[in-house]
């Protein structure tokens, strides 16, 4: 097992961090069924910055995403939006933090059948009482293009535009951090290339950090950076990576972790 | 293919385990009906016909309205005595006494107080009657007690008890307490044995019995008996055999037996009723739920034929168990409704499963299931095989269909017409017409409520908003998406409240009624009335005249009268103090005129017959006494009424034409009004005959309408088991929906909404569904009320609907709590859901 060459060494919040994991462990099972899914991962997200996690199945990277954007509680090691350490906090608190500076967007979409599209974009807000600020949401909604769709249910919209409305909604509630999990795995490539672009001009334009995990060498190719993950174990990095550099570190890590 | 059934059953077990639970209660609630029902007419004729082995041949007279003579006289016993194989002839009285406790109450509900005689065969002994204690009453003052009704007055040989019959109150000695049979003492009642000299005079007159008895000497044939005894007989006399005696009362007696077990079998079948739509939902459920699975059997080469198979054998399987079990829960349960409703002082009858029972639970749980999982089974059949291969979400669930809407539509239209047409029609048959209404209009709502799902839902969505602005809508939406389920759901909550509602119009309407018809006319503090609704000859009102400042007036029944030609009953009043004590509304001539000898008509008789005050009408008193008498008042009165009567004459005139009227009232008023001291005083007056029941308004309101209230209790406890059932069915229908939306659900916890937030759109979702179905049933309820109340006022002047707004509350207030406990479960389960794997779901 390769050591975490990685670490952040910042235990306390550093500026530009929207979020950082320190020796997060995930341990499921017991015994004989006892599997690692994250081995003592620790990494930062940086403020403005599209990250993506790449890995082969089973890797951990969904579970990586989980625990730091409070989905899921690690077994061990710590995970901070921003300043707030979330094992501290009960499944309120958590669930609060979730619903004030994160955005989620789901590979299946996840918007709600019974809300058009507008309402399933202000859903964060409406759970939290809150009114959206409509100059906000107005330039969301340009962005990801969907003016001419906001009466719309779910059922009536093409994948790609339920995925928009999902980055729509993500963005509404203007959060520390986006989480997505693997965005465009339900699209076909152009309506997955629309989709990384819209993240990609969150990222640009409004200042947005994202984090993103996908199995994608084209998806990741948009990141600012990226991080391999392998049998729970953080084992590489990449800035700026192009689609080709990424699919050579992963033939390269495959090999690497075919032969191990 | 019975083994792929049988592992689904166990695959989806906790799902099923609601429809066997379903079916269960449908089962227990029938067999525990039969079993009750059986016991209980199987109790009630052995207790009716135990003891009639004992008597041969029974003598007794026709009747006066056949012409029979009032008893058979002393020398026809003694004839009788003396046929071959008479081993004894009895003679015996069968008459009211009512026997008071040591606080001067009456024993007993005066139902069935009965007074006898003792009649000594020549060894001293009375077969009928078995003592434990003393011997038969030896002289005038003396009598015996039956064991229960001495134990309950706390009476020993040679205590005092006061015994009252018709002809008035006295103490006597209690010389002995006994043992008999169902011929004798039906449960709960007293008997009272007297010698004969008193029985006769109380009960008839000297030298005559009520009937015979005889019994015979070993070895005599009976039917030859019954010949030899018929061809002694006087005219207006008849015989039968006691085997013959013993059938006839067991018809008599098993009757209110048979009604009881009707009208539970009837609930029953309201609880099965309802559960179809609950096991019908579940399987639609299922079938939606299992679509890749089924689809791929059909993949694999399973045939249409096969995958209905499956299906079924699955909803046989589950409703065969169901019914095993119900069986068993239902004839415990018939035994512990046996220990509840017994009388206490009668041994736990036997329970009785016969095979009738058993045969029809077991066929109506197994068939029930299957019949309600048919349609559901035929969506089932119509899953393309390629429906294994599509990675799509589950299809989007069927809007109710636009045939089935329409035929709905109609249905409920012709069906709320045809109840109106009832309800205003006066024909005869209103009731039937009205049947048939409701039927159909109860199908066609049930067809029409996925449609109708959606108006109510958008009533109630502006309070459950405010209540809980985000959770109150996205439940409303929730309820909305799938009409046909909802619908479903909502129908068996909304059959047992259509029951319990109308039920509750009916009852309170029928209340409010005879609260009026009892004491709407009463102006008087008391009416002292005889227990047990029995016939008083002549209650001596004179004792009263010593009560200071007491008003009274006796209401003196005298029959087979012709006035003016018409058909009539006189009532004999004091004319001074009617006026005081009963409230007549006068609207022509005056009440003074009673105090001339002049007579008051109900204005019912009047226009009946055309007459008008100061008409003077030939008076004809059966077929001797003939006179004449002027009207001097016609008032307002409603037939119905208890009190008031038809036709208000002095008694004095009453007395000239009749020697011995029935006492149907005394109405007293005091000094005063009504207090614990005044009622006390007045019993005394009356020579504390616990015969008489002394009762205040209150008193004579409750004892009316109280029946009713019983009856609509053991109604509404009855039907509380549907009310099971349909909460049941909400619980079904959340738990499966939040299976469903668990990839909702997570997407929800995940953008923010904490478990509390989950818990209470699951709550408000099943208060949605509660007030759905609660909403419908009560309007469907009050509206058949309403009907069937329009039917009764045709023939029951002054019933009126009554709309019970607390009990109809109440009614809609306990559905909305079944409603939120039944969706404490799948509340739980939502908010525990594993947000991240709920999320990735697909």
């Amino acid at each position: 097992m390769p050591v975490t060459p990685f670490a952040s060494h910042a235990l306390h919040a550093a500026p530009g961090i929207a979020a950082a994991a320190t020796d997060l462990s995930k341990v499921y099972g017991s015994g004989d069924t006892r599997v690692v899914a994250l081995d003592r991962v620790s990494i930062d997200f940086r403020e403005g910055e599209l990250t993506a996690i790449m890995g082969p199945s089973g890797c951990g990277k969904s579970t990586l995403m989980h625990c730091a954007a409070g989905l899921d509680s690690p077994s061990s090691g710590s995970v901070r939006v921003g300043t707030t350490e979330l094992s501290t906090l009960n499944d309120r608190q958590l669930t609060q933090l979730r619903r004030d500076r994160i955005g989620f967007i789901f590979q299946a979409f996840n918007l709600l059948p019974t809300l058009t599209a507008l309402e399933n974009i202000t859903l964060p807000l409406t759970i939290a009482g809150r009114r959206p600020d409509q100059q906000w949401l107005d330039r969301v909604i340009a962005m990801v293009g969907l003016s001419q769709r906001l009466g719309h249910r779910p059922a009536q919209l093409s994948g790609g535009q339920q995925q928009r409305v999902a980055i729509a909604r993500a963005l509404a509630s203007r959060p520390a951090i986006i989480f997505g999990d693997e965005p465009t795995g339900n699209l076909d490539s152009r309506a997955g290339t629309e989709v990384l672009g819209f993240l990609r001009d969150s990222v640009r334009e409004l200042g947005q950090t994202v984090v993103m995990v996908t199995h994608d060498p084209v998806a990741a190719g948009y990141a600012d950076r990226v991080v391999f993950l392998s049998d729970g174990c953080l084992v590489d990095e990449m800035a700026h990576p192009t689609p080709d550099r990424v699919l050579d570190l992963m033939k390269s890590l495959g090999t690497l972790s075919h032969t191990s | 293919m019975f083994r792929t059934a049988l592992r689904n059953v166990f695959a989806y077990k906790a799902r099923l385990l609601m429809t066997a639970f379903a079916v269960m209660l449908g089962v227990t609630f029938i067999t525990g009906s039969l079993v009750y029902g059986d016991s209980l007419h199987r109790a009630a004729t052995a207790e009716a016909t135990s003891g009639y082995e004992r008597i041969a041949v029974d003598v007794a007279p026709d009747g006066p309205r056949d012409g029979g003579p009032a008893g058979i006289d002393a020398r026809t016993v003694r004839t009788l005595a003396k046929l071959p194989g008479v081993a004894a002839a009895a003679g015996r009285f069968d008459g009211f006494a009512a026997v008071a406790d040591r606080d001067g109450k009456l024993i007993g509900d005066g139902t069935s107080s009965q007074g006898g005689n003792f009649a000594p065969a020549a060894d001293g002994k009375d077969p009928a009657y078995r003592f434990t204690e003393g011997s038969g009453p030896t002289g005038k003052d003396t009598i015996a007690l039956d064991g229960t009704t001495a134990a309950k007055g706390g009476y020993h040989v040679g205590d005092t008890v006061r015994v009252g019959t018709n002809k008035g109150a006295a103490s006597y000695t209690l010389n002995g307490i006994f043992r008999t049979d169902g011929t004798k003492l039906p449960s709960g009642g007293s008997l009272t044995l007297f010698t004969r000299a008193t029985a006769q005079e109380l009960f008839l007159q000297a030298g005559h019995f009520q009937h015979v008895e005889l019994t015979a000497t070993p070895g005599t044939d009976v039917t030859r008996l019954l010949g030899r005894v018929e061809s002694v007989l006087p005219k207006g006399t008849s015989a039968v055999t006691g085997a013959g005696l013993a059938q006839i009362k067991a018809n008599l007696a098993t009757h209110d037996s048979d009604t009881m077990s009707q009208i539970l079998v009837g609930f029953a079948a309201v609880a099965l009723f309802v559960a179809t739509f609950l096991i019908s939902n579940t399987f639609t459920m299922l079938v939606a739920r299992r679509t890749r699975e089924l689809a791929l059997m059909r993949a694999v080469g399973a045939t249409r034929k096969q995958v209905r198979r499956i299906l079924l054998a699955e909803s046989l399987l589950v409703g065969a168990i169901a019914s095993v079990a119900g069986l068993a829960v239902g004839t415990g349960g018939a035994g512990l409704l046996q220990a509840l409703f017994a009388p206490a002082d009668t041994p736990a009858a036997p329970l009785v499963l016969t095979p009738g029972t058993v045969i029809t639970a077991l066929l109506v749980g197994t068939l029930l299931p299957m019949v309600a999982a048919w349609l559901p089974i035929r969506r089932a059949m119509a899953i393309p095989p390629v429906a294994a291969l599509s990675t799509a979400e589950q299809t989007a669930p069927a809007r109710a269909g636009s045939l089935r809407t329409g035929l709905s539509a109609a249905l409920a239209v012709t069906g709320t017409a045809t109840v109106v047409y009832g309800a205003l029609t006066t024909a005869k048959d209103a009731r039937t017409v009205i049947g048939i209404g409701a039927a159909l209009t109860l199908t066609g709502v049930i067809g029409l409520i996925p449609l109708l799902s959606r108006p109510v839902v958008t009533l109630f969505k502006p309070l459950l908003t405010r209540l809980a602005p985000v959770h109150g809508d996205l439940a409303a939406r929730n309820t909305v998406r799938d009409p046909r389920r909802t619908g479903a759901t909502a129908t068996a909550l909304a059959i047992a409240l259509t029951l319990a509602s109308g039920l509750s119009v009916l009852g309170a309407s029928a209340s409010q009624y005879l609260e009026r018809a009892t004491t709407h006319d009463l102006s008087a503090d008391y009416v002292v009335k005889p227990a047990g609704g029995q016939q008083m000859t002549a209650v001596t009102t004179e004792p009263l005249k010593k009560l200071p400042g007491a008003t009274y007036s006796p209401l003196n029944q005298s029959t087979e009268y012709r006035l003016g030609g018409v058909s009539s009953v006189l009532t004999g009043v004091d004319p001074t103090s009617i006026g005081q004590l009963l409230r007549y509304d006068v609207i022509e001539g005056s009440l003074d005129n009673l105090a001339k000898g002049q007579i008051a008509v109900a204005d019912f008789k009047a226009e009946q017959a055309g007459w008008h005050v100061g008409q003077t009408l030939p008076l004809q008193r059966q077929n001797d006494k003939r006179g004449s008498v002027t009207i001097g008042a016609v008032y307002r009165a409603d037939e119905q009424s208890d009190l008031m009567p038809s036709i208000t004459a002095p008694d004095s005139l009453v007395a000239r034409y009749d020697s011995a009227p029935s006492t149907h009232a005394v109405l007293v008023a005091t000094h005063g009004g009504s207090t614990r001291t005044a009622l006390a005083a007045v019993t005394h007056a009356l020579g504390d005959n616990p015969a008489l029941a002394v009762l205040d308004q209150d008193g004579i309101r409750a004892q009316d309408s109280s029946g009713i209230g019983e009856q609509l209790n053991v109604f509404y406890a009855l039907l509380s088991m549907a009310l099971a059932i349909a909460a049941l069915g909400i619980a079904n229908t959340l738990a499966m929906s939040v299976l469903e939306r668990r990839k909702e659900i997570g997407t929800l916890r995940a953008l923010g909404l904490d478990r509390a937030g989950v818990t209470r759109m699951i709550r408000l979702e099943a208060l949605l569904l509660g007030a759905l179905g609660a909403t419908l049933g009560t309007v469907m309820g009050v509206f058949l009320g309403w009907a069937l109340g329009r039917t009764l006022q045709e023939s029951v002047v002054g019933y009126e609907l009554v709309l019970p707004w607390g009990r109809l509350a109440l009614g809609v207030l306990i559905a909305l709590a079944g409603a939120l406990l039944a969706s404490l479960w799948p509340a739980r389960r939502a908010a525990r859901v594993d947000i991240p794997a709920a999320t990735t779901a697909q």
